[in-house]
């Protein structure tokens, strides 16, 4: 028998407990082999005491705590699936109202732009008007302003007196 | 799904869990009273405070719910759940070494509310124990919680009859022969530190 089957065998020792078939070849191993006698009994001493080490206590209750804390984690996973879905709705009834508005802050800016730019237009229409005759003006001219222009208001039966008058 | 199937036959641990990723809370309540002692155990000795570890197993049992429909039959259940339960460890353990005041130093050193050695406290003796083996037990439950983490839970779940070799190297995420060395040597150091109870007797008095 080799060491091949001694650390077979010490391997499944750390593992669990060896049968029959194999304590039988152990010891006829350890029978070949007495200086590894004193190894083997370190190594099985050490088995028992790892056998022995005791179990962390646990709740009574463990079973019915994860239960209940799984509960608990389902409730709040739900709610928080639940917030997006609400968010989603507030959103989507949210977004019509704000492209209505919106598109009713166009119009109403557009409509300002095109009539200021109308306004600028006639703006300038009056200006291309006044401006061949404002060019002329000088202010003699306007000295007698008021006289030519109460002119424009005399009767014409008065131009046809001051004609004959004249001739 | 029917490979899962026929994996569900070999272990009735992943068949359960296949019940379990139907939202059968019965299954996973099978599961969880299969599985409560030995992952509060690998728990409890990773973190060493009995009261954040039960917190600790407990969320190993919540991310097993929650992640049931991610769950596969390609290894055995056991695999999974100690996967799961060293990864929450290993997070438990980073977030206290990012907050010192937290730390497993802190905890270990003890004080007279919370002291250190708490799973000495659960432990009940028979008239027959003597103190000598009291004692005894105490040195090896204090030179397992001194082991490397990797070492222990090798270590740790070799003790779990129905984990094999390859199941291990898998949660530790390393090879067998790797682990069969984390193995042997976890165990040359406990052989070394408790020598001394060796050479008194001590441990052929206890068997």
């Amino acid at each position: 028998m080799n060491d091949d089957l001694y650390n077979d065998l010490l391997e499944a020792s750390w593992h669990r407990k060896l049968t029959a078939e194999e304590e039988a070849q152990l010891r006829g191993w350890l029978a070949a082999h007495p200086e590894k006698q004193s190894e083997w009994e370190e190594e099985l001493a050490l088995n028992q005491q790892l056998e022995r080490l005791p179990n962390a206590p646990l709740a009574s209750n463990f079973t019915a705590q994860v239960l209940g804390k799984l509960d608990l984690e389902l409730r709040r996973e739900e709610r928080e699936a639940a917030r997006p879905r609400k968010f989603a709705a507030w959103w989507r009834g949210l977004v019509p109202r704000f492209v209505s508005v919106l598109l009713l802050g166009l119009l109403a800016g557009t409509a300002v732009v095109q009539y200021r730019e109308r306004q600028r237009e006639e703006m300038v229409d009056g200006l291309i008007h006044v401006a061949p005759v404002a060019s002329v003006l000088q202010p003699e001219v306007l000295q007698n302003f008021d006289a030519i222009h109460r002119l424009g208001h005399v009767p014409a039966v008065s131009d046809e007196e001051l004609l004959a008058a004249l001739q | 799904m029917l490979l899962d199937l026929m994996s569900a036959q070999v272990d009735p641990d992943a068949a359960l869990m296949l019940r379990v990723r139907e939202g059968d809370r019965d299954a996973f309540a099978l599961l969880v009273d299969r599985y409560k002692q030995p992952v509060m155990n690998l728990v409890a000795r990773t973190l060493r405070d009995l009261t954040e570890a039960e917190d600790v197993a407990q969320h190993v049992f919540l991310q097993v719910y929650k992640s049931a429909h991610r769950y596969e039959v390609t290894a055995k259940f056991s695999t999974w759940i100690f996967t799961i339960a060293r990864n929450l460890c290993l997070n438990e353990i980073r977030r206290r070494s990012r907050h010192p005041a937290d730390s497993i130093d802190a905890t270990r050193e003890g004080d007279e509310e919370h002291p250190a050695r708490q799973l000495e406290d659960a432990r009940t003796f028979s008239p027959p124990d003597t103190l000598l083996q009291r004692e005894l037990e105490i040195k090896v439950d204090e030179a397992v919680n001194a082991l490397p983490e990797k070492q222990r839970t090798a270590l740790l779940l070799c003790r779990q009859e129905d984990v094999s070799y390859e199941e291990i190297a898998k949660v530790l995420g390393c090879s067998v022969s790797a682990t069969k060395s984390l193995i042997h040597r976890a165990r040359e150091t406990l052989k070394e530190q408790l020598k001394p109870y060796l050479k008194t007797g001590v441990w052929h008095e206890a068997d």
